[in-house]
């Protein structure tokens, strides 16, 4: 199934709240979130894509506001998954940076796959960002069972990954009652 | 009080001018002896400037100035004489050496000393550094697209420490140089604020509860532990730590008694200045490419 995202341009962002292709300083990237957060909370899609390529740099107080927050504040978004496109060398280098600070992780198109910009975060969590990134959509007791692993265990590992921002969760009703059904953001 | 200056104003003897006058009580009138002068570097000029600032506020402070012509054509074109205005009578022939400056267009500051109180005043450095030194980064270091904009960040977290946490204004200067012992060329960089020091931004904090620390140890948390004194924040020294080791240079930090020295391959080291000055001087060093 082809994604379908909403792409939000953060370099034209930047030059009309800025006047600058230079993402730095703390308090403008706090602005620039501020900017960022409606159009992603109304967004019509269910996942919205960051594009940096008219971003010349972004400094590590910035990549920490903008970024790191927003994977930190996932009840902000409304549902909305996030992942960043079009990410340079320094780009990558610096949001790391602020990412590995917190522990924090997300998602970004790497040429033509997808990979996840965040070295701190749990290898075991990395593995199940990708297993659900392979089957789009999966709920705990599924993957308990193919996986021979308690569920509290799977359920608390996938709700981790969702309050990382590298899942996203809808309610579903099944024959059990209420049950969280996690999706893939990529 | 005679304060001299040795042969090369910069940071070791910036720092032995430092200790002369902060080991006494207040004098009535200072003079710079800068007559020896026959080499010049970015934080032996910034820093000067903020001892002047610091001399003038209580004393009479008058100017020996450098018998070397090319290191006073140097400083002139630096716009050292510009600011040091603001703390000591210049005399007219110094002003009239601008005649001589301006027809020399080798050997360019790279950024030229400037005085840095708000972000308007950062902005118009980062643009500068972008737009027309870029230039000089690419040619004489060897600097792609990326690496500009690594040094851009560099300066931009440092410069932003200015408004954010210092409290007060300062200055930034750089310039590259061959090196004296091994082929290749380097840029320094300095930048310094007249601020409160990082010792009482935690004490002053609104979101720590530091009630006493000492230089070292404000030193070790801003730097080492990379704990931030106001509510968020922290990244900046760990991502220009991250950069300094990239590029294989050196980070110098002074606050207070206190300094941190980075040498890349070396490791990193807290020590103890002979006496305290007011603000932040710091130094970062990148080599070429």
């Amino acid at each position: 199934m082809e994604l379908r995202f909403l792409v939000i341009d953060v370099g034209k962002i930047t030059q009309q709240e800025l006047g600058s292709d230079l993402l730095f300083f703390r308090d403008d990237g706090a602005l620039i979130r501020d900017a960022i957060l409606p159009l992603i909370r109304n967004a019509k899609e269910d996942v919205v894509a960051l594009d940096f390529e008219k971003v010349k740099g972004i400094d590590f107080s910035c990549s920490d506001e903008v970024i790191v927050m927003l994977q930190e504040k996932v009840e902000w978004l409304n549902g909305k998954g996030l992942f960043l496109k079009n990410l340079s060398q320094s780009h990558k280098e610096n949001i790391l940076s602020a990412l590995d600070k917190k522990k924090q992780a997300i998602w970004y198109l790497d040429g033509d796959c997808f990979d996840i910009l965040g070295d701190k975060l749990p290898p075991y969590l990395r593995e199940l960002a990708f297993i659900v990134e392979d089957k789009k959509s999966v709920y705990a007791r599924q993957l308990a069972d193919e996986f021979s692993n308690e569920l509290s265990n799977v359920s608390m590992k996938l709700g981790q990954l969702y309050k990382r921002g590298l899942v996203r969760r809808i309610e579903q009703r099944s024959d059990e009652g209420m049950q969280f059904v996690y999706l893939s953001i990529v | 009080m005679i304060i001299k200056v040795e042969r090369t104003l910069d940071r070791f003897n910036i720092q032995r001018a430092i200790d002369q006058v902060m080991q006494f009580n207040v004098e009535k009138k200072y003079i710079l002896d800068l007559s020896q002068i026959k080499f010049v570097k970015p934080y032996g000029m910034v820093v000067l400037l903020q001892l002047m600032d610091y001399l003038s506020e209580n004393s009479r402070l008058e100017i020996i100035y450098p018998k070397d012509t090319s290191v006073l054509t140097y400083m002139h074109r630096a716009h050292f004489f510009n600011y040091a205005e603001r703390y000591v009578p210049i005399d007219h022939w110094i002003k009239d050496l601008k005649m001589l400056v301006y027809r020399d267009e080798n050997n360019q500051t790279m950024i030229d000393i400037s005085r840095i109180e708000d972000k308007k005043d950062i902005r118009n450095t980062l643009e500068f550094v972008n737009n027309q030194a870029r230039s000089i980064l690419e040619n004489e270091l060897n600097y792609n697209s990326n690496d500009v904009t690594d040094f851009l960040v560099v300066l931009s977290e440092l410069l932003d420490n200015i408004p954010r946490h210092s409290l007060s204004y300062g200055y930034v200067c750089a310039q590259t140089y061959r090196y004296w012992n091994k082929p290749g060329r380097y840029v320094s960089v300095c930048i310094s604020d007249k601020g409160i020091g990082i010792r009482k931004s935690y004490e002053e904090s609104d979101y720590l509860d530091f009630v006493r620390l000492t230089d070292e140890k404000a030193l070790k948390l801003a730097i080492i532990k990379e704990k931030s004194s106001k509510k968020r924040g922290g990244n900046g020294y760990k991502g220009i730590k991250e950069k300094i080791i990239k590029f294989g240079g050196t980070l110098y930090v002074r606050s207070g008694t206190a300094d941190f020295t980075l040498i890349t391959g070396e490791g990193l080291k807290i020590g103890q200045q002979v006496s305290s000055f007011f603000g932040t001087q710091i130094e970062f060093i990148l080599p070429q490419k």
